[in-house]
């Protein structure tokens, strides 16, 4: 019983995850460049301003005066006011974050970012249109062309097969350790599944969290069911059920300025935080309660992503009485901590590397588990003297699929470079390139002898990354030898990591060629 | 009718009967235990709402792994359907008896 428990498990693993695993390799992929998704919209926005020079002693009383004065011109009887103190940890303001800024919300909607002395409004730049590394983020979660609801749903299947295939390959990993010495020593194999499966435990807990994380991201999407019985299927009820979720008024009334000082709050409420560690200021007046103004250290600078007792204080703008701020139940709580997990936007750069690390891990675990797949149906055939179409079908696809996906999204920066600036539609054309390269790399990968197409796309994928900074040096003055003296930080770290991606692949590349054409090479060479 | 009886095709329907069931029993499942969890979770009703989904996924997979171990496809059909039926029926008496 024990036996077939374990053999049911291995079908259950190879079947599945043979099921998911391109799909899945992409949202990985996709999912491990978001990490740096700030950084990516930078860079390929070259028109922005370099990343601003250490932050200069702001009189914080006067900037929340302008803040407020600019407020109360633009945006009076609006329900929200935002102000964000200059800061150096606001990572989302990226080279802004020396400015101070204003946004509201209400009927209308709009942003400024002023001069934190003058209170002067800081021009808008006239940027290329792209979406940036927003687009990795919704390609990795909702993917392209089938519209929002019904990607969202098969990247949830995707997911749910993947924490499968975690669970199913933790039941099956001993066994099949097994297995190989026991009967089948056949060394491609089995250092096929070695690598497969150093990379699936080396980072398991990582796998896990990531993918169940990312289950409930979109969970009402995925598993509609206890949302409708509850609150029922007409037009409002979702938007009743996250309201209650989250301790929100339904309604909201005009604010004003508040009478009490901001600047005494502030004051107060970095007695408990820190001082200068209050970052983003919110006036609101929900319905039933005081005018009020929130405090909250810069966006993501702590694990709950939204507001609790302990990240946020809460005054009245009247009095500048402190107000209790109530406690999350526990369902919106653990929302909060699997998607504040996911995005990493507590993360200091370290750990955001280490993001990078284990989601590089995770594609290199699926990628090695698709040719294994190949690889082991291959020896089993061979002794058997056949050859079925549907593994030399995988085995071409894994080409493109895998190798081809890097190169298109090489091609992807290529494409923010090089299509002009003035091009209707530009956003969408980037990402259509990406899809155009990658459909390229597919077909080729169908047609081609497959270690040759292997060998090549992964060559041409290193090419394709490795001339990235020198291309941005061509097309930009954004270039390394610009933004490694200016210690941008941001931009020198995205060419640099186009570098080492080449260097990665490349050497990739090299390796298989040397593995596969190394004898008829030598044999050339007299 | 030799062409469905021969053991390959009938490990090749019994495949597709069960990768059915795992899809849409096991699904079904899943679903209905989460509106369950949402129902009588003794929390506020958006908090056992949103346990009640996120666990919800925490349920499917042991589903899964189940039907696809059981003996036959049509014991993983009969069970499954049978437990939704009766998760259905049990959210459906109590949403009616906080409705009255």
């Amino acid at each position: 019983m024990k036996a077939y428990f374990r053999q049911s498990m291995a079908w259950l693993h190879t079947w599945g995850c043979l099921v998911a695993g391109w799909l899945l390799f992409f949202i990985f992929l996709l999912g491990t460049a978001t990490v740096f998704h700030i950084e990516i919209s930078r860079w390929m926005q070259p028109e922005r301003p370099l990343d601003a020079p250490p932050m200069q002693p702001v009189d914080r009383a006067t900037a929340l005066a302008h803040a407020l004065d600019y407020l109360e011109q633009h945006a009076a009887g609006q329900s929200r006011w935002d102000i964000y103190l200059p800061h150096e940890r606001h990572r989302h303001r990226q080279e802004k974050r020396a400015l101070l800024a204003v946004g509201w919300r209400g009927d209308l909607r709009g942003q400024a970012d002023l001069d934190p002395h003058t209170g002067a409004e800081v021009p808008r730049l006239a940027v290329r249109d792209t979406e940036g590394g927003r687009a990795f983020l919704e390609l990795h979660s909702e993917l392209h062309y089938l519209g929002e609801g019904l990607g969202k749903r098969i990247v949830a299947a995707a997911a749910l097969l993947g924490l499968l295939g975690l669970v199913t390959g933790v039941i099956v990993h001993k066994k099949i350790f097994q297995d190989f010495f026991t009967f089948r020593p056949g060394k491609g194999q089995r250092s096929w599944l070695d690598a497969h499966n150093v990379a699936g435990v080396m980072a398991l807990p990582f796998f896990v969290m990531i993918i169940y994380s990312g289950l409930v991201y979109f969970d009402r999407e995925s598993l509609p069911a206890p949302v409708a019985v509850a609150y029922g299927t007409s037009q409002g009820a979702v938007g009743r059920y996250y309201t209650e979720l989250l301790h929100r008024e339904q309604r909201h009334l005009p604010v004003q300025r508040p009478k009490a000082p901001l600047m005494a709050m502030v004051e107060q409420a970095e007695r408990t935080l820190g001082t200068g560690e209050v970052g983003q200021i919110t006036i609101t007046h929900p319905a039933g309660q005081p005018l009020q103004v929130r405090m909250r250290r810069p966006y993501g600078s702590e694990l709950p992503r939204h507001e609790t007792p302990e990240t946020e204080f809460r005054f009245d703008a009247a009095t500048g009485a402190l107000l209790t701020t109530p406690a999350l139940g526990p369902g919106i709580r653990l929302r909060f901590v699997m998607l504040t997990l996911h995005d990493g936007w507590f993360a200091r750069p370290m750990l955001l590397w280490l993001y990078v690390l284990s989601g590089l891990l995770g594609c290199f675990m699926i990628a090695t588990g698709m040719v294994l797949w190949v690889v082991k149906r291959r020896d089993r055939h061979a002794r058997r003297g056949d050859a079925p179409w549907g593994v030399e079908l995988v085995a071409r696809l894994n080409v493109g699929m895998l190798a081809g996906l890097l190169l298109g999204m090489a091609a992807f920066f290529w494409a923010n470079r090089l299509l002009p600036v003035g091009l209707e539609g530009r956003a969408a054309w980037e990402i259509h390139g990406l899809f155009a390269v990658w459909l390229v790399a597919i077909v080729y990968g169908l047609l081609r002898p497959e270690k040759r197409a292997w060998v090549e796309v992964l060559s041409l994928a290193a090419l394709a990354f490795g001339l990235v900074p020198l291309l941005n040096a061509l097309t930009t003055d954004r270039h390394l030898g610009v933004t490694l003296p200016a210690g941008d930080g941001g931009l020198a770290g995205f060419d640099l990591s186009m570098l080492a991606l080449a260097l990665l692949l490349g050497a990739a590349a090299w390796r298989l060629r040397r593995k596969w054409f190394g004898a008829a090479m030598r044999r050339n060479t007299p | 009718m030799s062409k469905f009886k021969s053991p390959d095709a009938r490990h090749r329907w019994s495949v597709a009967s069960r990768v059915l069931a795992a899809a849409l029993g096991g699904y079904a499942l899943a679903s209905a235990l989460a509106v369950l969890l949402g129902l009588l979770l003794p929390l506020a009703r958006a908090q056992a709402v949103s346990l009640g989904m996120d666990l919800g996924f925490l349920l499917y997979v042991p589903i899964l792994l189940w039907t696809f171990h059981t003996r036959s496809a049509a014991r993983a059909w009969g069970w499954l359907l049978l437990w939704s039926g009766a998760a259905t029926l049990l959210a459906w008496w109590l949403v009616k008896g906080s409705a009255a």
